[in-house]
């Protein structure tokens, strides 16, 4: 399930004294299999990119391919084929939750793509043990959870989907440590099953240590699409969108002007303590 | 969405913007009830030329007035119908087929156009350069003394200007909604009756909920900066009575009693 | 030193037998920066409420030499500002320069010098530029500078932020970061942030840890965030230099377990030049 983007540009409401071009001239590959952290700074576009994917919006120019599905600007096909391809996760998900019980609200989206009620009631238990909650949630009302549960509600809801391809919206804005280490193992869970993932994010930190690839926006253009590790090579350009770099990357940073030679690819604690261990014995 | 022209503020700096919004609605609702003077065509026509005048100092298009009217268009053409087959006043006129047109039809007729025209005109006006900020204010002033009969006028502007401050954030929030909804399935434009209902619930209980989230944190928010709804406030924004509003107002009242006067005469 | 908040004996339940705060006491020392540290429903939030009376529990509470009662609560919320998790939700006016005046007509400030000191706290905050915009044209982060603008210009002698930057981009959370930490050192401002992030907490002057309704530890930074065992349990995670710390130490290195990140760069430059 791979994404192209051809040239894409978006403007909202064009033609009045609204008008904001949102896009600029985008081209992108998003292979297959996947994990993609899309940074940049509010307003550069990132969300106007996702909601190509799954046709909420149609470029004004250019064209966006998903798979065998090729969106140009006078579409005509139906997309609600493409919107079970391409499940999308907004931010704060959870005030999406309306049904009476999360059952109902986890079955939800994939009855809405024409799955029967016992086989979307059977995908409903096993995502919600996925996301961590039991089945004993099944017949419980979403509006007594935590808010912390409600958003694995929310994302359950979208993997019963089934899609090929998770896009996310800054999943773990406002989750604790916990909530946020559990929910990314998820995504990661997700994307080694083949699948691709496609994450907004402003927490370097994530970027680092679950994502392989990063798009980096800036006024509606793509800047920056290459690996982790070479992005955050990049320090000053990365300085001069004042975007933070990875707590462990930036330390690496720190030692190394002190005369340490640590390899800037590490991507963990571990890694980094094992690296240093092994500066000071030498 | 952008098409509802009526009502909403277009912002400027001409001398109309500048009056005092009190004085503004008050001249709304003396012109109003002098609309309904019967006058004849003499007392629409000051009131029409009155109108011309302040549009012409407002510097509001005259497209954004017509644009305003659209959506009466559909009330004028039935009043206009109802009127013609259905008043017997007068001589007969004219023969469309078998219906009778009388004279008074046609005079009350022309009466009931200008009329909304009018009314129109100046509603229009006034949305138009008063600032929704200053219309609360405006209107809160104006209703002080119905608080002697426990009339609570403070809650009520307040309650208005903050549902101003929050219609925007509330119309991104359906669109987010929306959006979010359509990504699970769902089709608000097209689908089986059945199926609309299920997409406007999905759309409606979220918005609901989210819509009493913002309720509580707000209060939260104000009581945490010492707002007390029965404690004495000051006012931030102050009105201002400055001389072109007394010229004005005497210009409003001078038309008013002129128009209540050539009606006795009429 | 003197106090600006005492605590004693603090419970509250929304339901009946089920207490969210239970018994909890602390005092936060006039001109600190405390943090209140725990995970998501822990009951941490509850607490700034109940601080400024929007929510009545059992216990004494005292703000700047004043006992909270029915009869002080307006002068107790005159003394405490807060500033919320959700940046739109507490952008009262319709625009920077009617919501900052929102605190000061409460106040009965005379409208002619409301304009002067809108003025001044919006310079204070850099949101002067702004005064006339709408909230819906501004971004998380200044929603929550002009929060804190309104905030100050009723000066208050504490100020609260409840996981204030938890919805905001890293850029908004420095910039809101660094102006409340300028405000602590340079005005001598009280602060108390409730926060899960441990970073932040890190670099505070006292550290309340919560869990489950309870305080698990109140101390230094360097006291209470050296507990792996307590964080751990608590979902929260352990400061990036102790974890480096303890494990080089564990590996039989000269190092000491450490809190502070700047202090480890030194630390271990010097065993490296030593080597």
């Amino acid at each position: 399930m791979a994404i192209t983007f051809k040239e894409v540009e978006y403007t909202y409401s064009p033609d009045t004294p609204f008008a904001y071009h949102a896009l600029k001239g985008i081209n992108l590959n998003i292979p297959k299999g996947s994990f993609t952290a899309l940074i940049g700074h509010t307003g550069s576009g990132k969300s106007t990119l996702i909601q190509h994917i799954n046709g909420l919006l149609i470029p004004t120019q250019g064209e966006v391919c998903i798979d065998d599905y090729i969106i140009t600007p006078n579409n005509k096909q139906k997309l609600k084929p493409l919107r079970k391809k391409a499940g999308l996760v907004f931010q704060f998900p959870e005030y999406q939750l309306f049904e009476e019980t999360i059952e109902k609200d986890i079955i939800f989206g994939p009855m809405n793509f024409g799955v029967d009620e016992e086989t979307a009631k059977k995908i409903a238990r096993e995502m919600l043990v996925k996301v961590g909650l039991d089945e004993s949630y099944l017949e419980r009302s979403p509006f007594e959870l935590s808010g912390g549960q409600k958003r694995r509600v929310a994302i359950a809801g979208i993997l019963a989907m089934e899609p090929d391809i998770l896009v996310l919206d800054e999943p773990t804005a406002g989750l604790d440590p916990q909530g946020t280490k559990e929910m990314m193992h998820l995504f990661k869970d997700f994307q080694q099953t083949g699948k691709s993932v496609i994450m907004v994010t402003h927490d370097m930190n994530q970027v680092l240590e679950y994502c392989d690839h990063a798009i980096v926006m800036n006024h509606g253009k793509i800047e920056k699409n290459c690996s982790v590790t070479e992005l955050f090579n990049e320090t000053e350009y990365l300085e001069s969108l004042s975007i933070d770099l990875p707590i462990i990357t930036s330390f690496i940073h720190q030692l190394n002007q002190q005369g340490f030679n640590l390899p800037v690819s590490i991507r963990s604690v571990d890694e980094l303590i094992e690296a240093i261990g092994g500066e000071l014995h030498e | 969405m952008n098409d509802i022209v009526f009502g909403q503020y277009l912002p400027g700096h001409s001398i109309i913007h500048r009056l005092d919004p009190r004085l503004k609605i008050a001249s709304l609702l003396l012109l109003l009830i002098a609309v309904f003077f019967d006058a004849g065509f003499i007392g629409y026509g000051l009131i029409g030329l009155f109108v011309l005048l302040a549009l012409l100092l407002s510097r509001i298009p005259f497209k954004r007035v017509l644009k305003s009217m659209k959506p009466m268009i559909f009330m004028v053409l039935f009043l206009t119908i109802f009127n013609l087959f259905f008043v017997r006043i007068g001589h007969v006129v004219y023969r469309l087929g078998p219906v009778p047109i009388y004279s008074g039809a046609i005079r009350q007729t022309e009466y009931i156009v200008v009329r909304l025209v009018l009314i129109i005109c100046l509603t229009t006006m006034l949305t138009s350069t008063t600032k929704p900020l200053d219309m609360t204010l405006g209107l809160e002033r104006l209703m002080k003394p119905l608080r002697k009969v426990g009339f609570p006028v403070h809650e009520v502007a307040m309650m208005i200007s903050i549902a101003l401050r929050f219609i925007p954030t509330l119309m991104e929030e359906t669109q987010r909604i929306m959006k979010a909804q359509a990504s699970r399935g769902v089709d608000f434009n097209e689908g089986t009756f059945k199926e609309k209902i299920a997409a406007i619930v999905s759309l409606i209980i979220p918005l609901f909920i989210s819509a009493f989230q913002r309720a509580e944190d707000l209060a939260n928010a104000m009581e945490s900066r010492n707002y007390n709804p029965s404690a004495k406030r000051t006012r931030f924004h102050q009105l201002h009575w400055h001389y072109y509003d007394t010229i004005a107002i005497t210009l409003v009242l001078c038309l008013f009693f002129g128009i209540w006067g050539l009606s006795f005469i009429l | 030193m003197e106090n600006m908040i005492e605590v004693k004996h603090l419970s509250f339940e929304y339901e009946a037998g089920a207490k969210t705060i239970e018994d909890i006491s602390f005092t936060i020392p006039k001109g600190s920066y405390t943090t209140i540290l725990g995970h998501n429903g822990s009951g941490k939030s509850t607490i700034a409420k109940l601080l400024i009376g929007l929510l009545e529990g059992e216990g004494e509470i005292i703000v700047d030499h004043i006992p909270l009662t029915i009869d002080t609560l307006y002068d107790v919320r005159s003394k405490v500002g807060i500033v919320f998790q959700n940046p739109d939700n507490q952008f009262i006016g319709s625009t920077v320069r009617d919501d900052i005046a929102f605190g000061l007509e409460n106040l009965c400030v005379d409208p002619n010098k409301m304009e002067g000191i809108i003025e001044e706290y919006a310079r204070k905050v850099n949101m002067y530029e702004f005064l006339d915009h709408e909230p819906t044209k501004l971004s998380g982060g200044q929603k929550q500078r002009v929060a804190i603008a309104g905030i100050l210009a009723m000066s208050p002698s504490i100020i609260i932020l409840d996981e204030a930057t938890s919805m905001l981009d890293p850029l908004g959370k420095r910039e809101i970061n660094e102006l409340v930490h300028s405000l602590n050192k340079e005005k001598g401002m009280t602060i108390l942030s409730i926060t899960h992030d441990i970073e932040e907490a890190a670099i505070s002057d006292q550290v309340i840890l919560m869990g489950d309704g309870h305080i698990i530890q109140t101390g230094t930074p360097d006291q209470v965030l050296k507990e792996v065992k307590t964080l751990e349990s608590l979902a929260l995670d352990v400061p990036f230099a102790y974890k480096i710390t303890s494990a080089l130490k564990k590996k039989g290195f000269p190092i000491e377990e450490t809190i502070d990140q700047k202090g480890l760069v030194e630390t271990l430059w010097q065993l490296h030049s030593k080597k």
